[in-house]
């Protein structure tokens, strides 16, 4: 399974912000079951990325 | 073997799929976990570079104000410790009809014995120089020797804490909070604290280890081991950083760093900010121990001293507390009843522990002719 083009884009978007705020990410990876793609970054942030590229924060 | 995912706790799950990045299983594991519960807000696909990065802060933001526990009024736990006392060895003694101490009194008087108190912070203050670097043959990077042309002094400090627990005394918490002063302008900013959660894996390793400093002023660890297996088992994101003792490359800020105080979670932050602190849940606080904090800091060259204000304090386990004094419990006043029913929510306000204020003199460079 591919990411959409909205989660790609969205991902990028996620992680550009993260980093912009010192954010170290530790995995970008999608769930093959569901299409959905999660970011772990930071102490404590853990963000799902829809294949709609609606997102959400998970903590 | 694989460890057995259901009884792991967010934090080890979350640990433990980032370091195992090709471990399928344990991603699913954490993917399943974190979404069971359901999340608070969906942020639609049309969202601007801009608008994200703005949530993106706010989120932050708001995670490091709900994190932040606010530290107790020490004094006011004190007295609030010793009228419990009062009141428990008084309905313990009529239900016995004697003056010795029962259970309930006992465990009170191992909680007021109990110390927690500060080292002074001064004996290992020192600037951060490129020279001091260049003698332990590390260079530092580029963006370090930027800040310190640009008008930066660089610290080290470590800040010891000792803990005299005693027998009986069960704690839910031991938590650290450092703040520097002044505010505004020249406000020092933390650049690295140690010890954090990442680093558990190594300090689980019970081996020998010294506590360095690389050239990103972050830390670098060497293990009194030689032993290729255990350095091959560190997890990806911290192998870089951690070598043999005998090839680190590092200036070396504590050698024989030892850390006893429990093996569980570590939530430390500050780094960016001018306060910092940490939160080391479930102590395993049953011996004579001394925890040490290090921290780098930079400040403005023009300013010679700083201020900083630490707090240190114990949280008492409630559940080790309330079943102690149960059998006089009905007798409290309402006051200590209500309070102790909200069990580990108003631990704080039982907890041991040290309030200090120092000024430091700032150690100068002196090569500035």
């Amino acid at each position: 399974m591919l990411p959409t083009s909205e989660q790609g884009l969205k991902c990028i978007y996620v992680c550009q912000a993260l980093t912009n705020a010192y954010q170290p990410i530790y995995m970008v990876r999608l769930d093959e079951r569901t299409g959905n793609l999660f970011i772990l970054a930071g102490d404590n942030i853990e963000i799902l990325i829809r294949r709609s590229g609606n997102w959400e924060f998970l903590s | 073997m694989k460890p057995n995912f259901e009884t792991m706790s967010k934090a080890e799950l979350r640990a433990y799929a980032i370091a195992h990045q090709n471990d399928k299983e344990a991603f699913e594991a954490l993917v399943d976990r974190l979404t069971a519960q359901s999340s608070s807000e969906t942020y639609t696909a049309s969202m601007s570079p801009e608008e994200i990065q703005s949530i993106v802060v706010e989120k932050l933001g708001k995670d490091f104000q709900e994190n932040r526990i606010i530290p107790p009024n020490l004094q006011e736990a004190e007295t609030l410790l010793a009228s419990l006392f009062e009141e428990v060895k008084t309905w313990e003694g009529t239900l016995a009809g004697g003056t010795k101490l029962d259970v309930g009194g006992t465990a009170i008087d191992r909680l007021r014995q109990t110390q927690v108190c500060f080292g002074n912070p001064r004996d290992s203050l020192i600037l951060l120089t490129e020279e001091t670097f260049q003698e332990v043959g590390v260079e530092l990077s580029h963006i370090v020797r930027q800040q310190m042309r640009d008008g930066y002094n660089f610290y080290y400090m470590t800040v010891s804490v000792d803990l005299r627990p005693q027998p009986g005394a069960r704690f839910r918490q031991l938590c650290c909070e450092l703040d520097f002063s002044p505010k505004g302008k020249n406000e020092p900013i933390v650049h690295a604290i140690f010890p954090k959660s990442q680093w558990r894996t190594v300090m689980n390793l019970e081996t020998g280890m010294n506590l360095g400093l690389n050239e990103n002023l972050d830390w670098s660890i060497g293990l009194d081991t030689s032993n290729t297996a255990v350095l091959q088992n560190i997890p990806g994101n911290l192998k870089a950083n951690v070598a043999s003792k005998s090839k680190l490359k590092a200036l070396v800020a504590i050698p024989n760093y030892d850390y006893n105080a429990g093996r569980f979670d570590i939530v430390a932050q500050g780094e960016g900010n001018s306060t910092c602190y940490w939160y080391i849940q479930e102590p395993d606080l049953l011996k004579l121990t001394t925890v040490q904090f290090a921290i780098v800091f930079k400040v403005p060259q023009n300013i010679k001293s700083i201020g900083l204000r630490g707090t240190v304090w114990a949280e008492p386990s409630m559940n080790w507390l309330t079943a102690e004094i149960r059998d006089v419990f009905s007798e409290l006043a309402d006051r200590f009843q209500n309070l102790l029913r909200r069990k580990d929510e108003v631990a704080s306000q039982f907890s041991r522990g040290d309030a200090e204020k120092w000024t430091l003199r700032l150690p100068q460079a002196t090569a500035n002719l």
